[in-house]
């Protein structure tokens, strides 16, 4: 399955009457990567949430392809800040639970299970246990393990978050390079401004208190390089910088 | 308000390799050839109890009767003899027999029920207002108390005698079970639920290998209550079992025959308790137990 297109209109979350997202529209074309980053505790995890399902919405509309998305479905594959591995599956039989579960032939889900561990990186660790894995590998087994199933949208909340700079960058390119096979859209929450620039298609700032849109900018292919180019990519940072500060006041 | 920006992507950051220091000298690491061996602890623990079996010994030989009477207690050797003359008969092996069956089915149902009940009370707060209500005004009372009340009701003494055993075990299950579901972490359930698991997809992949070692935790205390009732229960209404034999024992004023029973009974309840424990580190493996560095 390639990517799907999001449309999300005027979607508001509310925590017990207490407003988290306030009428967030934004549509995301199929394949497309979509960085968010804002304040802490503004409501972005709650927006990939609602996005998957997991969060009920107060108002608004979340379409996939035209269709309203309604509960957690494998169309919509997430990988999560926390280590969301089982950790009584061995990681290839992690990987290999999405196929499972949608009734896949072992020997058939073993195989592409395979596959997609030594995209990762992680082809010699199958029948190692998640505990017995570093944070990098670990998180690097949830991305196989999301992306194995083929979804059309993956939704990632700050998956890198806990990870020392180095291991970080190695994650961010296997992320871009399973992207590559499938090219599903993907939604990635950050709260480093470097990463969302550097894996983004676009990046959104959410900000305030409901959480709403301030800043939707588009970002060009990766590769592009020149005095204008990072002349454009300053005054964003320093856009996007302003407004965090503001939000963290 | 809502900006459009449109910029050029800048070039992706590159990572730079740091020679970092070595690790600092004069850490000190417990290997496993600063442990006692194995070998010797094992001898430590023969040593411990060979010196407590003389001092039974030498006590019921020279009667000591200070607040503690030895004078009457038999002492280990004769015990010894006892027991070796009940394991050459076919009622020693008929009364361990009964009393295994009794406890292994009320057991085993308790796991399988007490399982159920804590997972469905952790996960349906319906079913925690209705029959949780139940079980709550029902487990402070201590399964011996049930005794005339399941020898009433049920057909026949040795299903009153099982039901004892399930319900004694029952209520640690149920109680583990449910704290242990209730203790799992959202994300693992969510992301089930994200690769499209349904609920019964998620009983069986997260929820129930998840609350597994709750479970063992509460099979494990359930046992040792299970085993306290059963022989209570055969002392009091049973025709057979090691508990009904080791009472029969006492009114015949037996008492080698009394703390052979004992013994048995001591014996069988460390075996059953050593099979469960095997049975849950078996089906645990992955929680870590200090093995790796």
């Amino acid at each position: 399955m390639t990517g799907i297109e999001v449309r999300v209109t005027d979607l508001s979350v509310a925590f017990a009457s207490r407003p988290i997202l306030d009428r967030i529209s934004l549509t995301l074309a199929r394949s497309e990567i979509l960085a968010i980053v804002g304040p802490s505790g503004c409501g972005k995890s709650t927006l990939l949430r609602a996005l998957a399902g997991l969060q009920p919405i107060s108002g608004g509309a979340v379409l996939l392809d035209g269709r309203h998305a309604g509960g957690p479905s494998k169309d919509r594959g997430m990988v999560f800040q926390e280590d969301a591995l089982l950790p009584w599956r061995t990681v290839g039989a992690n990987v290999e639970l999405p196929l499972r579960l949608q009734g896949v032939p072992r020997a058939d889900s073993r195989r592409r299970a395979n596959e997609m561990l030594d995209r990762v990186g992680l082809a010699d660790d199958r029948d190692l246990l998640p505990r017995q894995l570093s944070g990098g590998m670990r998180q690097r087994a949830q991305i196989a393990r999301t992306l194995v199933g083929e979804p059309g949208v993956v939704l990632m909340d700050e998956p890198f978050s806990a990870l020392d700079a180095h291991t970080r960058l190695s994650a961010q390119q296997v992320l871009l390079d399973a992207w590559r096979i499938h090219r599903p859209t993907v939604v990635f929450v950050t709260h480093d401004l470097d990463e969302a620039l550097s894996i983004g298609h676009r990046l959104l700032v959410l900000s305030g208190s409901p959480a709403t849109t301030k800043l939707l900018a588009n970002l060009p292919e990766g590769g592009a390089t020149g005095t204008e180019t990072e002349r454009a990519v300053s005054d964003l940072r320093a856009a996007v910088l302003e407004i965090l500060q503001v939000g963290n006041r | 308000m809502l900006e459009q920006t449109r910029v050029k992507k800048s070039v992706p950051p590159r990572s730079t390799v740091v020679t970092l220091p070595p690790p600092r000298a004069g850490a000190v690491v417990r290997s496993s050839s600063t442990r006692r061996p194995k070998i010797a602890r094992t001898a430590t623990r023969l040593a411990a109890v060979a010196v407590a079996l003389a001092v039974w010994q030498l006590l019921t030989i020279a009667k000591v009767h200070l607040w503690l009477s030895f004078d009457k207690l038999p002492g280990p050797v004769t015990v010894l003899s006892v027991l070796v003359q009940q394991l050459r008969t076919g009622t020693f092996y008929q009364d361990a027999g009964v009393s295994l069956t009794r406890i292994a089915i009320g057991f085993a149902l308790a796991g399988v029920v007490g399982a159920l009940l804590g997972t469905t009370f952790a996960r349906s707060p319906t079913a925690r207002d209705t029959l949780g209500a139940l079980v709550e005004i029902a487990r402070p009372i201590p399964a011996i108390a049930l005794v005339p009340i399941a020898l009433l009701v049920l057909p026949t003494t040795e299903q009153g005698i099982v039901a004892i055993t399930f319900a004694a075990a029952l209520f640690p299950v149920v109680i583990s079970t449910q704290h242990a579901v209730r203790a799992l972490p959202t994300h693992w359930e969510e992301a089930v639920r994200t690769m499209g698991g349904t609920r019964l997809q998620i009983l069986r992949h997260v929820v129930l290998p998840g609350a597994l070692p709750g479970i063992f935790g509460g099979l494990s205390v359930g046992l040792g209550v299970a085993w306290v009732c059963l022989i209570s229960a055969e002392m009091i209404s049973g025709q057979y079992g090691i508990g009904y034999r080791t009472w029969l024992a006492y009114t015949l004023v037996n008492y080698p025959a009394v703390i052979a029973g004992m013994l048995t009974i001591g014996a069988l309840g460390w075996s059953s308790a050593a099979l469960v424990e095997w049975l849950g580190r078996r089906a645990t493996a992955w929680l870590p137990r200090g093995e790796e560095p």
